[in-house]
């Protein structure tokens, strides 16, 4: 309506219409022209940027050539070329003005653009470009005019067109008139038209629905009688066995008729068939409509799924895992009896409650709560499974280990309706898991963590160094004397000391190291992040933890120490295997050097090098073992004092013959034997070649003024189980007198295989061999172990010997040991005797024999037994 | 007869042939002379300078007077060499060997003034440079004119080499051309030094350009004659050159050619061999 009156309002008033279309005209005009012109200025802007470029390259070749002249020129030529610059200048970096371009009138609106540029390595300029813009304002103001007149035209021409419009809506207006009310009275005919065709159709409906309907539809008047029937009804009552309608329906159908208000139902039984009857009375009528339906099959499956249900809710609360169910909203629906007893939740107080508030469930490890597991079940629509590290909390606060599955329940259209959550209580296979994991990883003496749990830290670590360069170290601790504690207290003894240090251990590593027993008195410890400096001191305290403990054992008390190896582990560090044998190398380098010593493992270690060279000498070893390349030599050990009858003695020595024959003395080669077991091997070698060369003798001459022959027992031969049959062998095979040899051992090999040392000893010396205890008093503890080993002779060790004559420290501990050799019956020999000085005074203290080079110096045993042969005896000492 | 007209159409044929061959000067005086002026500054003010006294030498002779720049120096001493410019101006060192190359070419006249035929030349820095004197431009750069020219390059060479300077010492040296272009590439910061005459100095003095040695006198520029001129012409050029200075319109050209210049006067080769001496000291010209 409002835009028919604006539009009546400007054909009324063409004059004042056309003013206002005019003046429209000329603002959109303005604005158009203003456009325009800051569209041309614009690109008069940018017509000058870009001249401008241009001429700073122009200016830039000119000036790279030092061709200055030709620059002006150029300069001068361009500004000439385009009348709307009106200077034009280029300024040297030190202000010199090399073109000064000026155009005769002065720039009415002028614009100036610069740009500074560099040509050469130390020289720059500035080209500076004055433009006017007079062109540009005068052409706007050109077209603001051409355009106020063009609107001055449209404004009178819209005038014009406005007052042939008024004419023409004047006529058009009549017309519209007599339109609308054509239009009016065809609308009513339509109407009239299309509820004539809606209530036929309407009819056509009510009288053909009953007739088609399949179920029996049947009408009745206030009395109950049948007055109408579709065909369905006729065949039921004539497929039920009945003569009229009336009989198939329920018994109280007159009442039901007659009482009926508005709508009512009713449930019967025909023989075994039941029907519903739904009774409609029509408003303002005496007429009920009733409506058949045979419920039989839908009965009976209501009762097929009540008792099912019930069956199921049995079942559930009988089982022993507990089960909750919860609805579309996440509240419990349902929870049985197992799962009560483990929620602390009853029935009645759990169903409506949160599914997760019943079901209070956390992360073992790290004690977070796990939320949200109904709406990811029914979200994602999958079925959750948690067997791992859950917890479940009860009311009570009490805590199960739990397996949980949380699984969506769906309808047949697939439709999650809520989820079905079942609990299992498995804290008791939790317990035993448990405890078959720390069994698996940890030892059962010591409660320690044991290898294959040492090795797969050590793993971790390995690559926790490599990935983030952090560096760790690994301590390899091998106890000193710990066989003095087995062998001669047993093994509990030995079990009990290597519990009680694993706990004094376990004092001294932080929570985040692991400590470990890698097998028998060995341990093992991984510092993490820990440098190699740090785990130098923490070994050290290792070792003064071990030295200053004291082992109480059935009145005795035992002294330990503990060798340890140091290896750091680093983003160099090859592999696990590769570490450990350097830190067992690093401890065997710790024994070597004296053991009770912390010994760091370096890449260039000198001590290990040294163990590499003993690795060369096995080859060596096992070459000349081979080809026979050994000889044996003897030392002659005198009487020191005459006219006592006593014979002298040999010990027998071992030299090797290298491979350009030179001989190479034991002190190269025995380290690197003892080191790699072949000690034993050597030994028998001795005592067959010994015999043999025995054996020849006294089959030659027959007789030897010698009281016998040492020979040395190494600490692997002395804990041989087969070195004693293999001597009596040789006895029986080259029929030696078995008085005729010595067994020397040496205190170390003794007390390290004390048990065997004992049998092997006590054996021997019931066949009649003799045993001599060698470097007597440099063992820790010589005296304390002395009663225990039954042996014939003690050799004194040279280093109290060598400086006995000056040293009255080592005169006093030669008498002592003399004394004690005295009191238990035992002759005693003193080494390194290596002048006269100390023979007197071996003399004097009563020493009974003397062995050194100031005696004899070794000579090959064929020659020394050669020359016992062209004499009667061995000449007696002096 | 038909063989006569044969041999007559044969026979100018072939001098028509050789007519048109021979060796001819670019221009007799009938035609009027070639003036040439090297472009020892920058070509525009050359055309300035040169203009009056082309005009004055052909109102004097009565015959057109062209005046031809060359495109530079070598073109410059090629034509005057080769006897393709009647008058040549050219400088002291382009004279001496244009004789040792081509000739003794006739000298015309030389240019005066107050001090008589020298000038000098200078070795100018920018008014607020650093370089205190000549020995300060070791290792500096520095802009010559032209290879060929005494005044911007062969001079200040010896200067350079009196204060123990040579070519190797400086940073940097390049040949500019003209020594007006030696004037802005000091000016302008490109070069730390640079060579130009007593008049590019006066010219850019109060630009910014200041001088830290000068040269001792160097004989001044002068004009020859090609070799193909006849006498009579060569005589009433060095009448006409050597009147100038007596009137005012020949004042008037002298100082358009130069500010300084008061005359023409006769010259003297003994000066210029003299200086030859000089420059074959400064070694040889190179550069180009």
């Amino acid at each position: 309506m409002s835009t028919r009156s604006e539009g009546r309002w400007f054909i009324s008033h063409p004059w004042l219409a056309a003013l206002a279309a005019g003046a429209t005209v000329l603002l959109v005009v303005s604005a158009i022209v203003n456009l325009q012109f800051v569209e041309q200025l614009r690109q008069t802007r940018v017509g000058a940027e870009r001249d401008l470029a241009y001429l700073v390259e122009l200016a830039r070749d000119a000036l790279r050539k030092n061709d200055y002249e030709a620059l002006r020129l150029s300069l001068e030529a361009w500004g000439e070329r385009h009348p709307d610059v009106t200077r034009l200048d280029t300024v040297a970096a030190t202000g010199f003005e090399m073109v000064v371009y000026r155009r005769g009138a002065p720039a009415l609106r002028p614009v100036v653009i610069s740009r500074r540029f560099e040509y050469a390595y130390r020289g720059s300029a500035t080209v500076t470009m004055e433009v006017d813009l007079a062109p540009v304002y005068q052409a706007r103001i050109l077209l603001w005019l051409r355009m106020a007149a063009a609107a001055v035209a449209v404004g009178l021409l819209f005038a014009y067109v406005l007052l042939l419009h008024r004419r023409a809506s004047e006529e058009s207006k009549a017309l519209r008139e007599k339109h609308r009310e054509l239009q009016e009275a065809n609308d009513r005919l339509k109407e009239e038209s299309e509820q004539r065709r809606l209530a036929e159709e309407e009819n056509l409906r009510l009288v053909s629905f009953p007739q088609e309907n399949p179920n029996p539809v049947l009408s009745c008047d206030i009395n109950g009688r049948v007055v109408y029937h579709n065909p369905a009804a006729r065949r039921l009552w004539q497929e039920l066995g009945f003569d009229s309608a009336e009989q198939m329906l329920p018994r109280d159908h007159f009442q039901r008729v007659y009482t009926q208000r508005r709508r009512g139902r009713s449930e019967y039984a025909v023989g075994d068939r039941l029907f519903l009857a739904d009774y409609y009375r029509l408003a303002d009528a005496d007429l009920v409509y009733i409506y058949l339906f045979e419920i039989t099959q839908r009965v009976a499956a209501e009762r097929e799924l009540a008792a099912e249900k019930e069956r199921a809710q049995i079942t559930l609360e009988s089982i022993g895992d507990g089960v909750l169910t919860a609805g579309p909203e996440g509240r419990v629906e349902y929870i049985n009896s197992s799962a009560e007893l483990l929620t602390g939740w009853d029935r009645d107080g759990a169903v409506g409650q949160p599914l997760d508030k019943v079901l209070n469930l956390i992360e073992e490890e790290s004690g977070t709560a796990i939320k949200g597991f109904y709406e990811e079940c029914t979200l994602d629509n999958r079925v959750l499974v948690f067997t791992e590290g859950v917890t479940l909390i009860r009311a009570d606060n009490a805590r199960f280990a739990v397996n949980a599955t949380a699984a969506p329940i769906r309808n047949a259209e697939g439709v999650v309706l809520g989820v079905v959550v079942v609990i299992r209580d498995v804290s008791h296979e939790r317990e035993l898991q448990s405890k078959l994991l720390h069994q698996a990883s940890h030892d059962a003496l010591t409660g320690l963590a044991n290898r294959n749990q040492f090795e797969t830290k050590l793993r971790q670590a390995l690559r926790s160094a490599h990935a983030a360069d952090k560096v760790h170290a690994v301590l390899y601790l091998d106890l000193d004397q710990f066989k003095v504690v087995n062998d001669t207290c047993g093994h509990v003894a030995g079990d009990e000391l290597l519990r009680q240090l694993g706990g004094l251990f376990q004092g001294i590593v932080r929570s985040s190291d692991t400590l470990a027993r890698l097998g028998g008195d060995e341990f093992g410890v991984l510092l993490e992040e820990c440098g190699l400096e740090r785990a130098s001191q923490i070994a050290e305290q290792f070792r003064n933890t071990v030295r200053e403990f004291r082992f109480v054992w059935s009145d005795r008390t035992f002294e330990l120490g503990a060798s340890i190896g140091v290896v750091a582990v680093t983003e160099s560090s090859r592999d696990q295997t590769a570490i450990l044998s350097a830190a067992d190398s690093a401890c065997y380098a710790a024994k070597d050097s004296g053991r009770n010593r912390v010994h760091v493992f370096q890449e260039d270690d000198k001590e290990l090098a040294r163990r590499h060279g003993e690795m060369q000498w096995v080859s060596r070893l096992a070459h000349a073992l081979g080809q026979g390349r050994f000889v044996l030599f003897g030392q002659r050990i005198e009487p020191v004092r005459q006219g006592e009858g006593l014979l002298p003695r040999v010990e027998v020595l071992l030299r090797m013959v290298d491979e350009d024959d030179s001989l190479i003395p034991p002190g190269a080669f025995i380290p690197a034997a003892e080191r790699y077991n072949l000690m034993g091997t050597l030994d028998r070698w001795v005592i067959q070649n010994l015999f043999v060369s025995l054996a020849e003798y006294f089959a030659a001459s027959g007789q030897l003024s010698v009281e016998s022959f040492a020979v040395n027992l190494s600490g692997a031969s002395l804990s041989d189980p087969n070195l004693l049959l293999y001597i009596r062998d040789q006895f029986q095979a080259h029929s030696i007198p078995p008085a005729l040899i010595t067994f020397e051992i040496t205190e170390t090999a003794a007390i390290g295989n004390l048990t065997q040392a004992l049998e092997l000893i006590r054996e021997l010396k019931a066949m009649g061999c003799r045993f001599a205890l060698d470097d007597f008093g440099s063992g820790l503890s010589s005296f304390g172990y002395l009663k225990n080993l039954p042996v014939d002779y003690l050799k004194i060790d040279g280093s109290f010997v060598r400086d006995l004559g000056k040293d009255p420290w080592d005169r006093a501990m030669v008498e002592a040991i003399h004394g004690v050799g005295r009191v238990m019956g035992l002759a005693t020999i003193a080494e390194f005797v290596e002048d006269e000085e100390i023979l007197n005074v071996l003399r004097e203290i009563g020493i009974d024999y003397a062995q050194g080079f100031g005696i004899a110096r070794p000579e090959p045993l064929a020659d020394l037994l050669h020359a016992g042969r062209s004499q009667p005896a061995l000449k007696a000492a002096r | 007869m038909r063989r006569f007209w044969v041999n007559l159409f044969a026979g100018s044929t072939i001098l028509g042939v050789l007519v048109w061959n021979l060796p001819v000067p670019v221009a007799s005086a009938a035609e009027g002379l070639l003036l040439g002026v090297p472009p020892y500054l920058e070509r525009s003010e050359i055309l300035q300078r040169f203009h009056p006294l082309a005009d004055y030498l052909a109102q004097a002779l009565g015959v057109p007077v062209t005046l031809r720049v060359a495109a530079g120096y070598d073109q410059h001493l090629d034509f005057t060499g080769r006897d393709q410019l009647d008058i040549s101006f050219v400088g002291p060192a382009a004279y001496l060997r244009l004789a040792r190359i081509y000739g003794r070419k006739p000298p015309l006249a030389s240019l005066g003034n107050s001090e008589g035929a020298t000038f000098r030349t200078h070795i100018v820095v920018a008014t607020g440079s650093d370089v205190r004197s000549v020995a300060d431009l070791q290792g500096r750069s520095f802009a010559f004119g032209h290879a060929g020219a005494a005044s911007s390059h062969l001079v200040p060479k010896t200067m350079l080499h009196d204060h123990g300077l040579g070519l190797a010492d400086l940073a940097l040296h390049r040949f500019l051309g003209n020594q007006d272009n030696v004037a802005f590439g000091v000016l302008c910061g490109d070069f730390d030094a640079g060579a130009v005459s007593d008049e590019v100095l006066r010219k850019y003095r109060d630009r910014g350009l200041r001088s830290l040695a000068a040269s001792d006198p160097i004989p001044e520029r002068l004009l020859v004659a090609s070799q193909g001129l006849p006498q009579g012409t060569l005589d009433r050029l060095r009448t006409i050159l050597f009147d100038m200075a007596g009137s005012p319109a020949g004042r008037q050209v002298l100082a358009a050619i130069q500010p300084t210049a008061t005359a023409f006067v006769p010259v003297r080769d003994d000066v210029y061999r003299r200086f030859g001496l000089v420059l074959q000291a400064a070694g040889p010209e190179d550069g180009q």
